[in-house]
């Protein structure tokens, strides 16, 4: 199969975009603007969809979807793989997906970005390409061109310390696209673990307050929708994170309370940007009063199981054992303790 | 030929400026007895510490830095702030050379760069004050926690004398004044 040099380049970076390799290994086909053909031949069409199609696919599988779980479906709890609990969804590519590849091969990312206009009525495989491409650019540090993949709320979803806000119904996007979070778990996560990171590591307290006001808008957004679509076991994605920056919580939790801020900054704009900035403990914290809720529900009750499953997961995430203590809410403990010293 | 010139500028600036830093942050009172008379307990732990009030319900003090504390008992509030002023009087001189025909433009746009030259000096001059500021009030915040943080421990045994005497007959009681911890031996 013969495509031209430049289809190559398209087609190389989809591919790595898709199948999980690491940003930092794509680097140099990004960054500079790179020459391409106004149109590319129906062979290089053909690789492209193929590429995409599959791809997104691996990503859904490799990101938790190959893990058997047991989740909400239509009133009662499914078991199995993520194709097992759901129906194959279709995942439609528009003309923007070809267009923010263009965009990334074709302009100097560093400097300026042409970026397409925003799908009118974006496939979900465009959803999930923007996911990806958001983390490339993230990882890679092309800010500027983020605005290219912005709209999306899987973006808002696991950037928001990164992009700038958009207005989303968060409901109206997660009814029927539950299946795709489940899917999508672990890169959600590592997104958060990576801005919790980033942040420790801010010395501006004005990008940490509006980083952080940006995450606990989304995070207001997401539980509230996920609360209003009874599928509260979709927080478990903040369980994770919390499992990663608090790995042991008899230790100081020093690993999420901000305190390297620009010491020449006002006081009052560093505890402002200081008590802002733990909207992820607060979300933790919002999910242990669900959690609370699912413990009154009884063992005749419709949804008896369901919960049960979410306490399960509750437990999981706080029972950390550590010498004669049983670690009961041990985790939660300690981001109450954290949250505490950012608003001491 | 063009003859040449030497032109200079001179520009000044005065300008008033006041800047000001603080914190807002609350105050923990357990709820061991009625609101008022948990108050009434920390107003006069406060009064033993300095502050002065007109209305009972905001206390201040102003330490010799110039850091002032307002503690709202209402609202449950401390702010801690600091403010500074200063007359700013700064003067420019730049000079350059133009010829004749560029002379006009030159001076004007000497005269436009020596101002806002003039004007980063200004703001510079403010940061380093405010900076000045926050260092002053960073100083005394430590202090400041500590104090407040004993105003409101000795209240609360206070508080714990008097509900321990509703409870019953108080028959012993011991302080330790090194952790502030109080035991209280009741027989009901």
């Amino acid at each position: 199969m013969n495509v031209a040099r430049s289809e190559g380049q398209l087609l190389t970076l989809a591919r790595a975009l898709v199948d999980g390799t690491h940003p930092a290994v794509i680097a140099p086909l990004l960054g500079d603007a790179q020459p391409l053909a106004p149109a590319i031949g129906p062979t290089a069409m053909g690789v492209l969809q193929d590429t995409l199609a599959k791809g997104t696919v691996l990503t859904l599988v490799r990101n938790s979807g190959w893990r058997v779980q047991r989740r909400p479906r239509g009133g009662e709890l499914v078991e199995g793989r993520l194709w097992e609990r759901h129906p194959a969804p279709a995942l439609r590519f528009s003309k923007w997906s070809y267009q923010v590849l263009r965009m990334l091969v074709t302009n100097a990312l560093v400097t300026e970005c042409k970026a397409p206009r925003a799908p009118s009525a974006p496939g979900d495989g465009d959803r999930i390409l923007a996911l990806l491409v958001a983390r490339t650019l993230v990882t890679l540090g092309y800010e500027n061109a983020l605005a290219a993949v912005e709209h999306e709320p899987l973006v808002q979803l696991a950037f928001p310390w990164w992009v700038q806000p958009v207005e989303v119904d968060w409901v109206g996007f997660l009814r029927e696209r539950t299946w795709m979070i489940e899917g999508l778990h672990d890169l959600i996560a590592q997104a958060w673990i990576d801005a919790e990171r980033e942040k420790l590591g801010t010395r501006s307290p004005g990008r940490l307050l509006a980083g952080s006001t940006r995450q606990a808008a989304v995070l207001h957004g997401y539980l509230d929708a996920i609360t209003a679509l009874g599928r509260p076991d979709l927080a478990d994605v903040l369980m994770t994170v919390g499992e990663v920056l608090v790995p042991d919580p008899f230790a100081p939790v020093l690993s999420i309370v901000h305190r390297d801020l620009d010491p020449t900054a006002s006081l009052r704009e560093r505890t402002e940007a200081t008590r802002a900035s733990g909207p992820l403990l607060d979300a933790l914290l919002r999910v242990q009063q669900l959690v609370a809720h699912d413990r009154t529900v009884r063992f005749f009750d419709d949804d008896y199981e369901a919960t049960q499953e979410r306490l399960k997961r509750w437990e999981q995430f706080n029972r950390v054992r550590s010498g004669t203590d049983d670690g009961s809410d041990a985790r939660i403990a300690a981001i109450r303790r954290a949250r505490e010293q950012l608003h001491a | 030929m063009s003859r040449c010139y030497r032109i200079s500028v001179s520009e000044s600036l005065r300008r008033h400026v006041d800047v000001e830093d603080g914190i807002e942050t609350h105050l923990e009172l357990l709820d061991i007895l009625p609101p008022e008379q948990m108050r009434e307990l920390v107003s006069d732990q406060l009064a033993g510490l300095g502050y002065t009030s007109e209305d009972d319900k905001t206390w201040t003090k102003t330490l010799d830095n110039g850091v002032t504390i307002t503690v709202d008992l209402e609202e449950g509030t401390v702010h801690i702030g600091l403010a500074a002023e200063e007359d700013l009087d700064l003067e420019l001189k730049r000079s350059t050379s133009a010829v004749e025909e560029t002379r006009e433009r030159t001076e004007r746009s000497l005269r436009e760069k020596t101002r806002a030259d003039l004007e980063r000096e200004a703001d510079a001059a403010t940061e380093a004050l405010r900076v000045e500021v926050t260092r002053r009030l960073e100083e005394s915040l430590e202090n400041l926690r500590r104090e407040l943080d004993t105003a409101v421990n000795r209240a609360t045994g206070e508080a714990l004398k008097i509900k321990a005497g509703q409870l019953g007959e108080v028959q012993e009681i011991s302080e330790d004044p090194e952790t502030g911890a109080v035991t209280i031996r009741v027989k009901v």
